[in-house]
């Protein structure tokens, strides 16, 4: 590898993968993607588009039938480096749930670290910053149990964070939230993201996607929309066609552009709409 | 049938040290050929609500009847067995659809599941009535009878196993239809067409009344015709969608999020521009080019 | 409902039990279980009852949550009582009524307060232990296998999982028997072939829904980096202080009085 080359923090070429066997369940097909190390990164896609088998593909729980997936220069098919891989790739699913191993969050947040033989001194300092990072130091001794939807998936970034991961996947973690939730989470990644983590986040809500850096949009197994949110989302007839939908503000900015009014275009969240509209109406 | 339900408290663990009370003197009227829509945030009790609808959980004070059905359950021990018996007619008339109801299916194919309910509500039923009910139920919620009928329910994508299951709960003809989060997990196109096949059961009469339970403000407001806020076991609100946010500095509402219509109308108010919020987010659109084009 | 049954399970709070060594706590409970069986009279529990009061006293668990499991077994007791009232014989017994003699229900009354204490002892160890220090214990105290290759590590996992998920699954059985009965089923009525068979729509929905639950747990623990093979650490380094030598002293000394009365006071009196 050339020396000036600067490495990618995640990249695909010519991926594919499919469960089991037969002609089309191919969920994966010949898909290249790279991404930037600190990039923010959405995968929007209708259900069963393949946007979790990506996911999988990426931190090595699942190997590709063919192609190469490599994290910071690591490959996944390597069995030496897949736990490098794992390691530098956290990720967090979609049922809260489904992925404490412990009770009590001080112990599910050790978890990962006790795999990988840290001491016991550093598990402590790493939960403390792992739960600080999330806000959740207040509820370091309390049983999972007793947590919201919410505050439970801020503990998988935390049970995640505790491994210094390079990159962190949200597999759906919004997904079984309620709009408090699903805002806590949002606002904890994007605030990993603003430090320098890569992020990786995988969704069919629109409005987690605004944020990003980049947006691609898969469809049966392929990228078939790419580019920041305000080029994707200038798409809708596309992302229609694919189980999309551009987010309520977009929406209503571009009928109100089709009727004549002289809004600018590349409006996604509902923040930027009202303060597009309140200068509107004040130099009619 | 109207649901009139007045002071309804609940608590889980009445007897307990450590009892938590879902609901505190919640009231509430659902008129038939409602789209009724009930709102709250995790833990406001809506879920609790329903519950009561079909007699899953029982009474402990306050009062509910539910068009002829009174749900107090009786103390005298005869009039106690009468009543839990005829719970299973109550049952059969308010159809009631789980949150992820998908993963309450069990049977080998989608035809014996969806006749799962028929044969309990009518026991006496002949196999052409079952058959018949089971293939109109499949039909109503936009699925191929012929192609699904003898098919393993965990076969189908996440979608469809979604309106089996709400087939499982029409196929009994309930009046009414209540539904615990009937979109949470789809992606956006499978939202819109399961709210519009929805609208659709609603408007052809196939289900008099459709209530609703959600967390999404949006989904509320532009669906529904009416409309209540749960806040820690109460009632706080319940009018029509629009005069939903005419304060809008209700607890309950500023933590669930205004929806965009209710945004928009706020921050133009405070500028001075007065935009009537619409709960349709067409016709608030429209309303804002109109409010633009005037006076030019 | 079942997702309320609370029976044992860890309260928290931070006393001076809580603190104990959960070692120290399990190889006391098994020494309090010695205790209880070779106590011969009643005085023997009076000692039992101290201990009793002063380890609940000093783990600050409320007396509803303890008292709560002896109803959980309140059946159970009775039918101990029962039994024994009615089949204990005893020489020269002084018949009261029937087969009821003085003998019979002092007997009976012993083997509820034998039952009774043996719940309320485990219960303490439940409630002030955490299921990860108390198969943590395990492990430490099994680690001796390790030597001919016994998973003890494998099985304490195994374990602490099963105790985290049972509460996940009671609820889950909850929403799936709701929503069962919201289509008509009936579980309460009819015989027991029907009764088993209605059971047949919950239970194999929470089949699947455990097995989709294990594969999205497998997949976590996974992209946490576990595998049984590598070194592993633990952050909970157990190390025994005062509290623990109390706590033993504290046994001992009751072992030491039960064994004193039973020879000094003799049989049941």
């Amino acid at each position: 590898m050339p020396f000036f080359k600067i490495m990618k923090a995640v990249e695909l070429k010519n991926v594919s993968f499919k469960y089991g066997s037969g002609e089309n369940l191919a969920v994966i097909k010949n898909l290249s993607l790279s991404v930037e190390k600190g990039e923010f990164l959405c995968v929007l896609g209708e259900n069963g588009s393949g946007k979790s088998t990506l996911a999988k593909l990426i931190n090595g729980l699942l190997l590709p039938d063919s192609g190469e997936v490599e994290v910071f220069g690591s490959n996944t098919k390597d069995k030496k480096s897949v736990y490098e891989v794992r390691k530098k790739v956290g990720m967090v699913f979609q049922n809260p749930d489904n992925q404490m191993v412990a009770t009590i969050v001080e112990d599910d947040v050790a978890f990962g670290p006790e795999n990988v033989g840290v001491s016991s001194e550093e598990i402590g300092e790493r939960i403390d910053f792992a739960l600080k990072a999330v806000g959740m130091e207040k509820f370091r001794f309390v049983a999972g149990q007793k947590l919201s939807g919410g505050q439970k998936q801020r503990v998988a970034i935390a049970g995640a964070l505790a491994l210094k991961p390079e990159v962190l996947i949200l597999d759906e973690s919004t997904a079984m939230l309620d709009p408090m939730g699903r805002k806590e989470v949002m606002q904890v990644a994007e605030k990993l993201n603003d430090e320098g983590m890569t992020l990786i986040t995988i969704t069919h809500y629109m409005k987690e996607a605004v944020k990003a850096d980049r947006v691609v949009v898969l469809h049966e197994g392929e990228i078939v929309v790419s580019g920041t949110p305000e080029q994707v989302f200038s798409r809708p007839e596309d992302l229609k066609k694919y189980g999309l939908d551009v987010p309520r503000a977009t929406y209503i900015a571009e009928k109100l552009k089709k009727s004549g009014v002289p809004i600018k275009s590349g409006i996604l969240t509902e923040e930027e709409l009202g303060e597009e509209l309140c200068k509107l109406f004040q130099n009619r | 049938m109207q649901i009139i339900s007045k002071s309804l408290t609940f608590s889980y663990n009445e007897k307990a040290n450590f009892s938590r009370r879902a609901l505190d003197g919640a009231t509430l009227t659902v008129n038939e050929g409602d789209f009724f829509g009930i709102i709250g945030e995790t833990g406001s009790g809506k879920s609790t609500f329903i519950q009561h609808l079909n007699g899953l959980i029982p009474l402990q004070s306050g009062t509910l009847t539910v068009g002829e059905f009174n749900l107090t359950v009786p103390k005298k021990r005869k009039e106690k067995k009468a009543f839990l018996k005829s719970l299973k007619q109550l049952r059969s008339k308010v159809g009631m659809v789980f949150q992820y109801p998908e993963y309450q299916l069990f049977a080998e194919t989608v035809r014996e599941d969806v006749a799962f309910g028929v044969k309990n509500f009518f026991p006496n039923a002949s196999q052409e009535e079952v058959d018949f009910k089971v293939k109109k139920a499949i039909e109503l919620v936009g699925l191929d009878y012929n192609l699904v009928a003898e098919k393993s329910p965990f076969d189908l994508s996440g979608g469809q196993k979604r309106r089996v299951a709400i087939a499982g709960v029409l196929a009994s003809e309930p009046e009414t239809l209540v539904l615990d989060e009937p979109v949470a997990g789809l992606d956006p196109v499978s939202k819109k067409r399961l709210m519009s096949l929805l609208h659709t059961l609603h408007d052809t009469g196939v289900v008099k009344t459709v209530i609703i339970v959600s967390h999404d403000m949006n989904d509320v407001m532009e669906n529904c015709n009416r409309v209540a806020v749960f806040e820690n076991g109460k009632v706080v609100k319940e009018c029509e969608p629009k005069s939903l946010f005419e304060n809008y500095d209700d607890y309950a509402l500023s933590r669930l999020g205004l929806p965009v219509t209710a945004y928009l109308t706020k921050t133009l108010k405070g500028v001075g521009v007065n935009v009537e919020s619409s709960y349709k987010i067409e016709d608030f659109t429209n309303k804002l080019i109109e409010k633009y084009f005037e006076n030019r | 409902m079942l997702q309320d049954v609370t029976f044992g399970q860890y309260y928290e709070t931070q006393s001076f039990v809580h603190k104990m060594d959960a070692r120290i706590k399990l190889l006391a409970l098994i020494l309090y279980v010695v205790l209880i069986f070779v106590v011969k009279n009643f005085y023997g529990f009076l000692v039992v009852g101290a201990f009793l009061i002063v380890a609940t006293i000093f783990s600050r668990v409320p007396l509803g949550a303890m008292l709560s499991s002896v109803k959980g077994i309140l059946f159970l007791i009775l039918f101990t009582v029962l039994l024994n009232v009615f089949f204990y014989q005893a020489p020269n017994e002084t018949i009261l009524f029937w087969v009821v003699s003085v003998e019979s229900l002092t007997f009976a009354g012993f083997m509820a307060l034998r039952l009774i204490t043996l719940v309320l002892g485990s219960m303490l160890l439940t409630l002030t232990t955490t299921p990860v220090a108390l198969t943590d214990a395990i492990e430490s105290l099994l680690s001796p296998l390790k030597v001919i290759k016994f998973p003890v590590h494998e099985l304490a996992l195994v374990m602490s999982i099963a105790l985290r998920f049972i509460p996940t699954l009671m609820a889950e059985a909850d929403r799936i028997i709701m929503a069962q009965k919201a289509r008509g089923a009936d579980f309460d009525s009819g015989s027991l072939v029907a009764r088993a068979k209605a059971m047949i729509p919950v239970l194999i929905p929470l089949l699947i829904s455990a097995f989709r639950r294990a594969e999205e747990l497998g997949d976590a623990m996974d992209s946490r980096s576990y595998s049984s093979s590598a070194v592993r650490t633990k952050y909970k380094k157990y190390r025994l202080t005062y509290r623990d030598l109390i706590g033993s002293i504290i046994c001992v000394i009751s072992l030491a009085g039960v064994i004193l009365l039973n020879v000094y006071a003799g049989g049941i009196v």
